[in-house]
């Protein structure tokens, strides 16, 4: 009998064969089987208060229940894994291990396992246009998907859930999450004010001002900027009062506009997709930062940006001594420097002069949300209602990053404002402000944004004055949207 | 007569021919799926209105329109490009010729300094980019510091326009390390008896350098050149890191310019079109370079 040879040929042939066929294959797409519960016993551990002998005591107890899942929301039999990805996630994550190691995230999810990770705006819009989201994210610019038709409308798993109450929401935090008539996402992980004019008191007093009467317009937060701005001999900055450009007023989101909030004008208009960047405050917005930069020098603040970043850095390190930021600020100083924090005092955002005693506040606004194709859409949005839960969640978040959701009225108790010094400011001034704005939901953020600072930068250096930046802004927006939503 | 007529359709070179392609099977599939039709789509794509998330609007030329006539950013865009490709493109090269120079002549430590010039090259962007920053910074650099110190102004090093592109050039020619080694191997091939003989007919040294090293040193130049221009057109990762486009776009180069657009306007058809544009320019400046190389490029002694 003839032996079976195989030959050089014959064997690279066939690895070639075994190989290109694997290719094929493996550019098949994937067949997924999903095994559905209608009815599910859960097991809960519940505390109750009893009165023992006469003395109320907290008491633990098991009770089983029996959850009908409606249509809309079923469960998964056997381990699933849900990924989440959120934008902020250098602090974020540290959180998330804490919650993880509570009791009750074993009972939310069970045999559903949350992958998080950290995610730019790249790669949010990279897995969706491959057809490969995530199950759940939070911190991007919503209001450029929401626009795009691409997040899973929550109303069903809403009107489902028995732990969601939207009385218990302001109607401001509702309506930032509803786009084109459908509720994409409730606020929550962290949502509290987003404008406080922070000042260090030490160097507020070693300037010869008065903290307790701090300023409230523009032209006071130029007197201030001016007293405290030392310059060495050279002509390089030492400390400086303020950065118009910095922080939150400088800044331009899809949920508002820092310089339209301050001088008092509605810069996107969500009803008509229509943007008012050419209004005369506008051009006023840009006169003020000429004057503050070529107090400064643009060349002086852009290395401060390059070494400080944008979001406090300076302010912590006590080489600003003003800055205009959220509620987290507080809790940022304490932690970059408990020294700092100790002189953090906090007062109203400034305002156009013609505004004074104008007290605006603005509610932040995060939520986990939903991809329109997310593979677990159900167990994703567990994840929604555990960062919800009053002690796992709400208090673990703030003991750990010092974020606060305070668009729910029952929450507020939950916080011990006191602990980071400022903070307290944020949770009495909401029931004292004259301006709750709504949200711009402008769906154009990125572009938006980078648009105004390089015509800003522009502007102070001199390249084009406050009219021309203003309108070229105007028309560059307005053109991209036409493009992008109107065509 | 059933075997014959096999026979003659299954010829040797018919057995050949397949086994040939099964051969490049593999690879002609991932280069199909990776590379013909992302290339292809993004041809189409340039044609489009398309953000990644929503299906394709067909714009036809429109894009392409925009880009040429009504772009804002697109001219310093252009021309950063275009400053880097003609003088950090070239001055790299030259500072990597003139290092290989100096590296080749006999001295003690030699291959010290030869591996310390080429670490540049291998260590991570990232981490080069992080150590000029603590270098080049304002307000924590070591230069600057050293400055206030002195009671010296700072110099902005990246915060001024007209400072950021010399300081990425700078940068540049800092990490020519691979350059250099290419530039080493060269001199290493030049005839030792051309010098002998140049030295025995009364050349001096800048002579032997200027009528024999770089002549015959063209080739490899040329190359560098290629190469450079081709990376220089596309230049992401370092003003990316150390400037982000800063200040007032002036370190905004076109794959920069062509990345925002993609990712962070969700501009994805406008910015296929740039990339064709900057495919076709980058295709005549070789072409360009190819032609006009007979006169400067000398191959063989």
């Amino acid at each position: 009998m003839k032996a079976l040879k195989l030959s050089r040929r014959d064997l690279i042939r066939s690895v070639s064969l075994t190989t290109a066929g694997m290719a094929l294959a493996a550019c098949q797409p994937k067949v997924v089987t999903e095994v559905v519960k209608e009815t599910v016993e859960i097991e809960r551990v519940v505390k109750e208060t009893v009165v023992i002998e006469g003395t109320p005591q907290v008491v633990e107890k098991v009770i089983k229940e029996v959850v009908t899942a409606t249509p809309s929301i079923k469960v998964a039999a056997g381990p699933v894994t849900i990924t989440y990805w959120t934008g902020w996630y250098t602090d974020w994550a540290k959180a998330m291990e804490a919650m993880r190691q509570t009791g009750e995230w074993q009972d939310y999810f069970g045999d559903v396992t949350v992958e998080d990770s950290g995610a730019a705006g790249a790669k949010f819009l990279t897995a969706m246009a491959g057809g490969n989201p995530p199950d759940a994210m939070s911190h991007f610019d919503y209001a450029d998907y929401f626009a795009r038709g691409v997040m899973l409308p929550l109303e069903d798993y809403i009107d489902a859930s028995k732990i969601i109450d939207l009385d218990d929401y302001y109607e401001s935090g509702i309506n930032t999450g509803q786009f084109a008539g459908h509720q994409y996402g409730l606020p929550g992980i962290e949502t509290f004010g987003r404008y406080g004019l922070y000042m260090n008191s030490a160097l507020v007093g070693e300037a010869g001002l008065d903290i307790n009467n701090p300023p409230e317009t523009l032209s006071d937060m130029w007197e201030w900027h001016e007293a405290l701005t030392e310059f060495d001999d050279a002509g390089n900055i030492k400390k400086m009062g303020w950065d118009p450009c910095g922080n939150m007023i400088g800044h331009l989101q899809w949920l508002d506009f820092g310089a339209a909030l301050s001088m008092g004008w509605q810069s996107f208009d969500k009803t008509t997709g229509t943007y008012h960047y050419d209004d005369p405050r506008m051009v006023e917005w840009f006169e003020m930062t000429n004057k503050f930069y070529e107090h400064l020098g643009p060349d002086n603040m852009t290395g401060f940006r390059q070494s400080f970043g944008m979001w406090g850095g300076d302010f912590e390190k006590s080489v600003m001594a003003m800055k205009v930021t959220g509620y987290w600020g507080a809790a940022r100083a304490y932690n970059a420097n408990p020294e700092v924090s100790k002189n953090v005092m906090v007062s109203w955002m400034p305002v156009a002069d013609d505004r004074r005693g104008e007290k605006v506040y603005m509610l932040n606004w995060h939520s986990v949300c939903i991809p329109l194709h997310a593979k677990h859409p159900d167990e994703a949005f567990r994840l929604k209602e555990f960062l919800l839960h009053d002690d796992a969640a709400l208090t673990t978040i703030f003991d750990v990053l010092g974020w606060v959701n305070g668009t729910r009225k029952s929450t507020m108790p939950l916080y011990d404002l006191g602990g980071y010094t400022g903070l307290q400011w944020f949770g009495d001034a909401i029931s004292e402000a004259t301006t709750i704005p709504e949200a711009d939901m402008n769906p154009l953020a990125e572009f938006a944004r980078t648009t105004y600072y390089d015509v800003r930068e522009q502007c102070y250096r001199g390249e084009i004055g406050p009219q021309e930046a203003a309108d070229v802004l105007q028309a560059e927006a307005t053109k991209e949207y036409q493009r992008q939503f109107q065509s | 007569m059933k075997e014959a007529s096999r026979r003659r359709w299954l010829s040797r070179s018919h057995i050949n021919q397949i086994n040939g392609m099964l051969f490049v099977a593999p690879w002609a599939i991932g280069f199909l799926a990776f590379g013909a039709y992302p290339i292809l789509m993004s041809a189409y794509y340039s044609l489009t209105y398309y953000d990644g998330l929503r299906a394709p609007r067909f714009l036809g030329l429109g894009n392409y329109q925009e880009l040429l006539l009504a772009d804002r950013v697109m001219k310093q865009v252009s021309a950063n490009t275009i400053w880097w490709v003609l003088l950090a493109v070239p001055a790299g090269i030259v500072s990597a010729f003139l290092l290989a120079n100096l590296l080749n002549s006999r001295f003690r430590g030699r291959s010290i300094f030869r591996a310390l010039f080429f670490v540049p090259s291998i260590v991570p962007t990232m981490v080069s980019a992080q150590i000029w920053r603590l270098v080049l910074n304002t307000n924590f650099g070591v230069i600057n510091t050293t400055l206030v110190s002195l009671g010296w102004r700072v110099i902005p090093f990246l915060s001024k326009p007209s400072l950021a592109k010399p300081t990425l050039l700078a940068i540049n020619c800092w990490a020519q390390g691979s350059a250099m080694v290419i530039f080493l191997a060269a001199l290493q091939d030049v005839p030792k008896s051309l010098y002998e003989a140049a030295t025995v007919d009364g050349a001096s040294a800048w002579d032997r350098f200027w009528r024999i090293t770089v002549p015959l040193c063209t080739p490899s130049a040329f190359f560098m050149l290629i190469t450079g221009m081709i990376g220089g057109f596309q230049s992401f990762t370092f003003p990316w890191l150390l400037t982000g486009g800063g200040p007032n776009n002036a370190t905004e180069f076109f794959s920069m310019y062509l990345y925002r657009n993609a990712f962070e306007y969700m501009k994805m058809g406008y910015a296929s079109a740039l990339a064709w544009i900057l495919c076709i320019v980058v295709v005549l400046s070789s072409i360009v370079m190819f032609r006009t190389s007979d006169r400067w490029v000398f191959y063989g002694a």
